[in-house]
């Protein structure tokens, strides 16, 4: 059991730490990740409280991460607050952002709206308890219901909109490319993918890397999904408005 | 049934009702949900591509064949098109190809006698099948 004490006083010193430390200092990334580390568990409790509104939980940690990275650079220790009081708004507010922005691109009745928070809740769990993606009928089958309606969800899901995919995110939080470094690699090599590498680097950092890795390095959205934490169908949503933009604006 | 046809007008507005019956047909099969989006993003891509070079007669056949738990999809598009319409440099095309390769397990390419081409398109094997 942590003793609260000791972990208020080592927060104390690592903001100390991380507040004397100057921007280029590699050592403030290293701070950085550990005060995140050491405070998941508010985003998670958070998060939890928002959970049953038609997003995947993991979407919502995701997102209230980026509020706790932005209050962690916004903290002064040296005000006398504590940190968790001062975070709360931040990761609320995110979060909240998520969902204000994550309208209905079209409008799609109440019921389908339901039944696709059920789906996708279906998908998380059935991928965990195969090791694989579900069928479609696995699905049904779950949720007792017609591989039709499972279909009709699926398409419903997918008109959510996704203008907010990049915004969400913080600019100068670390970018998944700086989580997975290989992805420029990847685009390297293969004589017919060649023309299409300044199409892919004028592409946001979130959209060009779930692309390169479905269709460079051939992982599966299932994959995707579980390297970077979030739902197999948010990765698919974002891979159809990635290459649905890309398209249109080749037709340009 | 495993066999599902679908013809709709060679113009470009009809993707997404060959998109939404992909998706459909995608879903009888064996393969996971994480490829119903990839078969149907796939399929719209070799829409394009047939009508790449009449963009606006005739017709595109679809033909979807369920078999071994997987699929094989025949896209052909109206008559008088060359090979040379499907294989050409642009972002855009090759942006389909890079498609097509990656979600099927095979793609071939005809041309019949009055210049319609297909691109067939095989789904992976599901080994529970």
């Amino acid at each position: 059991m942590p003793n609260p004490t000791n972990t208020r006083e080592q927060d104390h010193v690592l903001f100390a730490e991380f507040a004397a430390l100057a921007d280029g200092d590699p050592r403030k990334s290293v701070v950085r990740d550990e005060l995140i580390s050491s405070h998941l568990g508010l985003v998670t409790h958070i998060a939890r409280k928002y959970a049953n509104r038609g997003e995947p939980l993991d979407d919502l940690i995701q997102v209230g991460t980026i509020g706790l990275i932005k209050a962690i650079d916004r903290f002064s220790p040296d005000k006398g607050f504590e940190f968790s009081t001062f975070a709360m708004p931040t990761i609320v507010g995110e979060i909240k952002r998520y969902f204000r922005d994550k309208t209905w691109a079209v409008r799609v009745p109440r019921r389908l709206q339901e039944l696709g928070a059920s789906v996708s809740k279906t998908v998380t769990l059935l991928s965990q308890q195969l090791d694989r993606a579900p069928t479609v009928q696995e699905i049904a089958d779950h949720l007792k219901i017609e591989l039709d309606d499972v279909v009709e969800a699926l398409n419903a899901n997918s008109a959510y909109s996704t203008v907010s995919l990049d915004t969400a995110f913080d600019p100068d939080a670390p970018t998944l490319g700086d989580r997975f470094g290989s992805i420029d690699e990847a685009l390297e090599g293969v004589e017919y993918r060649e023309s299409l590498k300044p199409l892919l680097l004028a592409l946001p950092e979130r959209e060009k890397d779930i692309l390169v890795m479905r269709f460079f390095e051939n992982k599966s959205q299932t994959e995707i999904a579980r390297t970077l934490g979030i739902s197999q169908m948010h990765v698919s949503r974002i891979l159809t408005h990635t290459l649905t933009n890309l398209r249109a604006s080749l037709q340009d | 049934m495993n066999e599902i046809h679908l013809r709709v007008p060679a113009q470009a507005e009809f993707v997404g009702l060959v998109r939404s019956t992909t998706n459909s047909v995608i879903a009888r099969t064996e393969l996971g949900v994480d490829e119903l989006e990839d078969w149907a993003l796939c399929v719209g891509e070799a829409f394009n591509l047939v009508i790449n070079h009449q963009p606006s007669s005739g017709s595109v056949a679809v033909e979807f064949l369920l078999q071994s738990g997987g699929v094989q999809i025949e896209i052909t598009g109206p008559a008088g098109a060359s090979l040379e319409s499907v294989n050409n440099s642009d972002i855009a095309t090759q942006l389909a190809w890079t498609l097509l390769r990656e979600v099927s397990d095979e793609v071939a390419t005809s041309l019949s006698a009055d210049g319609a081409i297909t691109l067939t398109l095989k789904s992976r094997v599901v080994a529970s099948a």
